[in-house]
């Protein structure tokens, strides 16, 4: 059974780890952090695999994500924001499209794992705001300025970006 | 999603593109979480000072009666112990990975570090009285000593289930309405101890010690219990 179960993982992990590194990766933009809390995230799902062997995506997802919040409190892993790893693009040498494009990446990698968290939710995993707050473990409300501040956060980066932090809290 | 969003969407896509290969992880992972479990996991085991049998996954994480364990134990006063808060044993039917929903007929279990809710089979028996509570420190758990009636029904309950498939091999351990261990039974237990490991902390494990013998009450837990 043991054994089984044990194929049964390695299986999941060979099949969803390349998009599992995907999240981790945009949440920590650091490739070693990413490996890191995904081994970290496979390691619980292990320990609990024969519970959540049937839906095991969904709670490997909220591991990662969980993880992710809770280390950067924990202020374990201040590089995450990761600031000294990106060039500085003041706003006002943005000129087209493409340089936009990477200030605004650039800008996202600066924010705060907390707040990365919920636009990746929001924007890149399509959740709507509820279930972004079943995943974090926190309130609607707590989604919502979050999102606020993060929006707040590029704008004073990327003016041009044209966000309205009422467009982010709907 | 309107303009803005959508360029969102798109430089969070464009970070995540830059993700490195994946590398193969699942055999670390799952030696390293096949431990962790055994560290949490509950373990029941026979009575008496003789050879630990029966259950749970390492036999490392079963404490055997009688001399102290390692690192010290404290026994409860001579005689049984009326638990104020019973212990319930029960067969897992199923969990859920996620916060029972209200309404639902699961409980909300502490052993997973996120929320679940473990759905339960009426097989299970309830203790109310133990010949001792133990605390060991190393490793940490709280060992309950069953009385002879129950060590019996014990017995035909983890031979019920064991060699069941996961998770109906595997036996709640509920303490005021919450799962506080779910150890997977692979075989009989002739008799004897309940053991409740991987419990966070000593005050955690002394918490629950006040627990099931004072109630819910948070009184100080007696000086005979602290090692």
């Amino acid at each position: 059974m043991d054994e089984r179960a044990r194929q049964d993982f390695a299986d999941f992990a060979a099949a969803r780890s390349g998009e599992l590194l995907r999240l981790a990766y945009v949440l920590t933009g650091d490739p070693h952090a990413a490996e890191d809390l995904l081994q970290s995230a496979l390691t619980r799902a292990a320990a609990h695999w024969g519970r959540i062997r049937s839906a095991p995506e969904a709670y490997v997802r909220r591991i990662i994500y969980r993880e992710q919040v809770s280390r950067w409190r924990r202020g374990a892993r201040q590089r995450e924001t990761a600031v000294a790893q990106v060039p500085d693009r003041p706003a006002r040498d943005l000129v087209g499209e493409a340089e936009a494009r990477l200030a605004l990446r650039d800008a996202l990698l600066a924010l705060p794992p907390g707040k990365r968290a919920v636009l990746v939710l929001r924007y890149l995993e399509d959740l709507p705001e509820a279930q972004v707050a079943s995943i974090l473990g926190c309130s609607v409300g707590t989604v919502r300025s979050q999102a606020h501040k993060a929006i707040g956060q590029l704008r004073s980066v990327l003016p041009s970006l044209g966000l309205t932090s009422t467009e982010v809290a709907q | 999603m309107n303009e803005a969003e959508q360029l969102i969407a798109r430089a969070l896509r464009e970070i995540a593109d830059e993700a490195p290969a994946p590398r193969p992880m699942a055999g670390t992972a799952w030696r390293a979480g096949r431990r962790r479990r055994a560290a949490r996991l509950t373990a029941t085991a026979a009575s008496g000072a003789a050879a630990i049998s029966a259950v749970v996954l390492i036999p490392l994480a079963v404490s055997p009666p009688g001399p102290p364990a390692p690192g010290g134990s404290t026994p409860a006063a001579g005689g049984t112990v009326g638990l104020r808060s019973p212990v319930q044993l029960r067969q897992v039917a199923s969990v859920s990975p996620e916060a029972c929903p209200a309404g639902s007929d699961g409980l909300p279990s502490d052993v997973t570090p996120l929320p679940s809710c473990v759905h339960l089979t009426g097989a299970g028996m309830t203790i109310t009285r133990v010949r001792s509570v133990r605390l060991v420190v190393r490793p940490l758990a709280v060992l309950l000593h069953v009385t002879g009636p129950d060590a019996r029904r014990l017995e035909r309950l983890s031979a019920r289930l064991a060699g069941q498939p996961t998770p109906r091999c595997e036996l709640a351990i509920i303490v005021n309405g919450r799962v506080v261990a779910q150890p997977v039974v692979d075989g009989p237990i002739p008799a004897g101890l309940v053991e409740i490991s991987g419990l966070p902390s000593r005050a955690a494990a002394e918490h629950l010690i006040q627990l099931l013998r004072r109630g819910a009450l948070a009184l100080p837990a007696p000086s005979i219990l602290r090692p």
